[in-house]
């Protein structure tokens, strides 16, 4: 299937693809053998090493910044650091990192340039970040055998 | 040697949930305030002060200009998007006039309007809505 256009849906099952989707959880334990997610949501930065081997090269592991953003400033700081020190494990083991808005709404969006400025912040060089990002986006709708046009 | 002025930017800010308190007025609403305390708890009072960030105005209730410094733009844009509550640069310029002219006249189509009717379409032959 060739999808036009360039939004990708984020849905909570797997349905039959007419446009293309991704499908995201907030739990790890839901990563089995046999399931179809896409995309772990990450709540709480620090993950347990059961948790960690659960997450297998190939999926995606989302941290949303307006989780981020209620917390104050010493916590803050903190999720920052563990970001970098996150990417770094998961550049390592295959899994892909990312770094999302979780916009319900217009303000929470963040602009192309601001998301530059935030990668650089966590230590993450922005231009390898999209390309890696890219790169797992096409080999994952590839799975699904959809063709972004 | 000459003393030359640092170079600014000027950012136009779209904040919906930021209320004013009392006694600030349009040219200290007190969303430089919030975004100073934002960068200095994140990377310290020094780059906080250096960063030199000033209210300029708000063009309508929910668009707030800020100038900061030029060298400082990229802790600044981090800062704005890690605000609570949430915010979103709209625009950043070298002059305050050429900012104005932009947030009046944008030269693009409303972003909204046109991904809201493409989401829609699209939800509704998905059978989502």
């Amino acid at each position: 299937m060739k999808a036009k256009g360039i939004l990708i849906y984020r849905c909570q099952r797997s349905t039959k693809p007419k446009y293309p989707f991704l499908v995201t959880s907030n739990k790890i334990n839901d990563l089995t053998t046999t399931s179809t997610i896409d995309i772990i949501s990450l709540n709480d930065m620090y993950l347990r090493f059961e948790d960690k081997r659960r997450i297998t090269s190939g999926i995606g592991l989302e941290i949303n910044v307006s989780d981020l953003r209620r917390s104050d400033g010493k916590y803050l700081g903190k999720w920052i650091a563990e970001i970098s020190s996150l990417y770094k494990y998961c550049k390592h083991t295959g899994i892909q990192f990312i770094l999302s808005s979780g916009a319900t709404s217009i303000c929470e969006l963040i602009s192309g340039r601001c998301f530059d400025s935030l990668l650089k912040t966590c230590d993450i060089e922005p231009k390898s970040y999209w390309n890696d990002l890219d790169t797992w986006l096409q080999s994952r709708l590839l799975k699904r055998r959809i063709i972004l046009a | 040697m000459l003393k030359r002025r640092s170079k600014r930017r000027y950012i136009a800010i779209r904040c919906d949930k930021f209320n004013p308190e009392s006694g600030h007025v349009i040219y200290n609403s007190g969303f430089a305030f919030l975004l100073t305390r934002r960068i200095s708890e994140l990377f310290g009072y020094i780059i906080a002060q250096k960063s030199s960030i000033r209210d300029i105005g708000n063009s309508r209730n929910n668009i707030f200009i800020v100038r900061c410094n030029l060298n400082f733009l990229p802790i600044v844009l981090s800062a704005i998007s890690l605000m609570n509550p949430p915010a979103l640069v709209l625009l950043i310029s070298g002059t305050i006039k050429r900012l104005r002219i932009n947030l009046e006249e944008p030269n693009y189509p409303p972003l909204v309007n046109a991904n809201n009717s493409q989401i829609d379409n699209q939800f509704r032959e998905f059978n989502f809505l």
